[in-house]
């Protein structure tokens, strides 16, 4: 729903729905048994008992002649609401993707009940489309038109349950839960040095035997976890009117009520959950968070708060990649409490995993102080590791992984070598066997002036996308990576001695790099002409400098039967340099004209010797006269 | 000798005038209209767009751009210098040397808006045919090259008085879409692109794109692209040289 109401705001609002919607919608059948089906105005799923569901694969096919920004499909409470129904769900849709005329997107409505009896949705599409021309779907500067289309009347008839979810209290009654309930289930007050464990109950209330649904925890991306689930004794089938067991651990790292999206999804069901982290003794009120410091990393610089139930994940090393993971954690007493706490032990155990910068003991936080330290993973050989950071009497278990890059090794190609300035070659990148697998990667090219104060040439760019970076694919079973389906990658070299590095980064893979140098060179000249404009000679020369040392310059002049007239010497230093250095764009290439007033005969002139001079050496051109 | 000659060559008056080397104005994806400099193999495409634009031509010495039934007469720095409202949808432009041979193929009121130095002219012809390219090639003159249906092309020159036709000659050796650069023709198709000079000589350059179109970005250049691959190029094609380049696209438009 954050999407959407993203979207629509970047749309620059909702705006009433196209006379005629850009979007149709078919049933689709996924095994390609029939053809797709024209989806109607209403639809009824067959009856689904509650806590399963009942799929409908759905294809919308942009049938404007614009291209549709899709935004996404959701099933409402009522025809004119965006409030998501509870007994219904959308699953397999890439939201946010532009469909080109005649483009099509898949995705499947679930019914899947949350309670008995009779349910109606409605399916609704949001989306953008390119109109009017020149729009922007992302810039709210230049917003396309959004719009939403009504696409079906979905109804159903949930039966009863076949499983029944249950926990025992402390009396030993048997509690049963009901899901999508407003009130959390409650793990109660928790202290951050301790747990609490709740043994599930999910019982078989037919004859026959039924799959065990999944089961998993809900929680908020990216965060930690005050919950951990146990799986472990669950069967792969619950025998009739029989039952099976799992458990869910609430162990708060912590303070406060946990996060109020955490639930229990039991197949299509849900039941939240809570609990909250208190303090019992000093060192619970300690607050601890780490930041991953590991260079490279896609989690470089995320602070994160752990939950003493989830494991500490270090960054995954690669063998011959990155030697080791770093996170800094800090532990801060908060000046809310009344005294210092000791902490004792401060420590790490298991292998591959170090701990570095803690304070020499004993140590002991004040109110309002902090105590910083870091963790290493570092370990070569290929495995999982396990070990645990203890802070007092506060634990947190550490995880940690080092695999081989699946990925063959790379190689990068060049269709001309060595490079030189104001060229356009291709870069091929080679993979030493065919990928067992598809994947992309990014591909970057940096450059490095090597003329002293100049930091950039903005010419130097990939020339698909006038950008240096590209994320390029390996299709299945393809030795070189492509862009767009083109495995040569064009780009052009700028006019600016220096270093040309490519790079390319798949997950999980060493990153590889490649230097290329660009020499210095002569001034190079692409055009040279020289016009009579009585009374005057205009020469005009283009061309690039790539070390921008661009100094003196020759004429000289010869008469039409080729005999000498006059040499003339102009130095051009102070303009080059200020046109190098002044706001320049276009790196060392440059125009030049200069123009000689004549008393007598201009047409006399048949041709003028031009001479550059730079740091690397002397070009020449003789341009005739026109 | 110098004494024969009479010549007195005197040091350049002004230092050298250093800048960057100019190469047009070309549009990109979106019809945004942008700046490019730079040297064959070395393009520099300005960030931000000068115009927006549907179709355009552009000389040294300015341009036309048409946006919405609207043409438009700009300098060489894409500033207006007159308008024209045509109603017209896809006008066929062209300006190849001063803003006087600025010259545009209305094609479904079949007339030929022309600048004469101080107003737009507009000539109403009785031709009818697929133009691909015009020219105005000397006062009250214009060259129509035309796709006849068995794909042969026909350089047709139109009286831009009295809208008459004064001569037809079919050019041969030539099929296709032709567009005129100098005194060559260039024909494109989906696989390669041909150019033919004034004395009948021809070379062919490989150039794989799908619905390639061409507008002069300067009177030397031509940029080339398919709106469908997003991809472009720069013909730079003078009397002496012929230089063809992948041009990157405008930064905005690449995204």
């Amino acid at each position: 729903m954050k999407r959407l109401l993203c979207a629509l705001l970047l749309g620059g609002g909702l705006i009433q729905a196209q006379t005629s919607p850009p979007l149709t919608f078919y049933i689709h059948d996924t095994s390609g048994g029939t053809p797709d089906k024209l989806l109607d105005p209403s639809y009824a799923f067959a009856n689904t008992s509650q806590g399963s569901s009942t799929p409908l694969v759905i294809r919308a096919v942009n049938s404007s002649t614009s291209p549709v920004y899709w935004v996404q499909a959701f099933v409402s409470n009522t025809a004119n609401s965006t409030v998501a129904n509870a007994n219904f769900s959308v699953t397999g849709q890439v939201i946010d993707q532009v469909l080109a005329p005649s483009g099509s997107i898949l995705f499947t409505v679930n019914f899947a009940p949350v309670v008995a009896g009779a349910a109606i949705g409605y399916l609704q599409a949001t989306y953008q489309i390119q109109q009017p021309v020149g729009c922007s779907f992302t810039s709210g500067a230049k917003p396309c038109q959004s719009g939403t289309v009504s696409v079906s009347t979905l109804t159903g008839t949930a039966t009863n349950p076949q499983l029944i979810l249950s926990y025992r209290n402390s009396s030993g009654g048997a509690i049963t839960l009901q899901p999508a309930s407003s009130t959390p289930f409650d793990f109660g007050n928790v202290s951050t040095s301790s747990s609490v464990t709740i043994t599930f109950i999910l019982a078989n209330q037919t004859a026959n035997a039924i799959p065990t649904p999944t089961i998993k925890l809900q929680t908020t991306q990216f965060f930690s976890s005050a919950f951990r689930l146990d799986t472990s004794s669950l069967p792969t089938s619950i025998i009739g009117n029989s039952f099976a067991t799992f458990t869910v651990t609430f162990a708060p790292g912590q303070l406060g009520v946990t996060d109020p999206s955490t639930a229990l999804l039991v197949g299509a069901l849900i039941y939240p959950m809570k609990g909250t982290g208190i303090i019992v003794s000093d060192v619970d009120a300690l607050q601890i968070s780490y930041t991953d410091m590991t260079p490279g990393s896609p989690s470089f610089g995320v602070r994160t708060n752990p939950q003493a139930a989830t494991a500490i994940q270090f960054d995954q090393l690669v063998v011959g990649g990155a030697t080791s993971s770093i996170f800094n954690f800090l532990v801060t007493n908060p000046t809310t409490s009344y005294s210092a706490v000791a902490v004792s032990p401060l420590g790490v155990s298991g292998a591959g995993f170090g701990m570095s910068g803690a304070p020499a003991g004993p140590i002991s936080i004040a109110p309002g102080a902090t105590i910083g330290f870091t963790l290493t993973f570092a370990a070569a050989a290929t495995g999982s590791y396990t070990g645990s950071l203890s802070i007092g009497t506060r634990r947190f278990a550490l995880e940690g992984l080092t695999v081989i890059s699946p990925f063959p090794a790379v190689s990068f190609q060049l269709s001309a070598q060595p490079l030189t300035s104001q060229q356009q070659a291709t870069l091929t990148v080679q993979l030493a066997s065919p990928s067992a697998f598809a994947g992309t990667g990014t591909l970057t090219m940096t450059f490095v002036p090597s003329v002293n104060g100049v930091s950039n040439d903005t010419a130097v760019a990939f020339l698909a996308t006038n950008s240096r970076q590209l994320n390029v694919d390996f299709p299945v079973g393809a030795q070189t990576a492509s862009y767009k389906g083109q495995s040569a990658i064009a780009f052009q070299t700028g006019t600016t001695a220096g270093t040309l590095t490519f790079k390319l980064d798949v997950v999980n893979t060493p990153s590889y790099s490649q230097d290329f140098a660009i020499s210095p060179a002569t001034i190079h000249l692409t055009s040279a002409t020289a016009v009579r404009q009585n009374p005057n000679l205009v020469v005009t020369v283009n061309g690039y400098d790539n070390t921008y040392s661009a100094g003196q310059l020759s004429f000289t002049f010869y008469d039409l039967s080729g005999k000498l007239i006059s040499p003339v010497t102009v130095n051009a230093a102070t303009s080059f340099q200020q046109y190098f250095s002044t706001n320049n764009q276009a790196g060392g290439a440059f125009a030049l004209q200069a123009s000689f007033p004549v008393q007598g005969d201009v047409t006399q002139v048949g041709s003028v010797a031009i001479s550059l001079t730079n740091s690397q050496g002397q070009t020449n051109s003789t341009p005739t006269f026109q | 000798m110098k004494s024969q000659l009479g010549l007195f060559l005197l040091a350049a008056v002004l230092p050298a005038q250093v800048s960057a080397p100019r190469v047009g104005f070309a549009r990109f994806a979106g019809g945004s209209v942008h700046a490019v400099s730079g040297l064959p193999a070395n393009f520099l495409v300005a960030d931000l767009p000068v115009a927006r634009a549907d179709r355009l031509s552009f000389s040294d010495s300015g341009g036309l751009l048409a946006r919405n039934g609207e043409i438009d007469l700009v300098d060489a720095n894409a500033q207006p210098v007159a308008s024209f409202a045509s109603g017209e949808a896809a006008p066929l432009l062209n300006v190849d040397g001063a803003l006087t041979t600025a010259i545009a193929w209305l094609p479904s009121s079949h007339s030929i808006l022309h600048w004469d130095g101080k107003a737009f002219a507009l000539t109403q012809t009785t031709f009818d045919g697929e133009i691909t390219a015009l020219q105005w090639i000397e006062p009250e003159k214009a060259r129509l090259l035309v796709l006849e249906d068995n794909a042969s092309v026909s350089a047709v020159i139109v009286s831009l008085k009295t809208g008459q036709v004064i001569d037809s000659q079919t050019v041969p050796g030539m099929k296709g879409r032709v567009f005129a650069q100098h005194s060559f023709l260039v024909a494109t198709n989906s696989k390669t692109l041909v150019i033919e000079s004034a004395n009948g000589q021809s070379r062919v350059l490989p150039l794989a794109a799908p619905d390639i179109t061409t507008e002069r970005m300067s009177s030397d250049w031509l940029h080339i692209f398919s709106a469908s691959s997003g991809e472009h190029w720069a013909l730079h094609l003078t009397q002496t040289d012929l230089h063809l380049s992948r041009m990157p696209p405008a930064r905005e438009a690449a995204q």
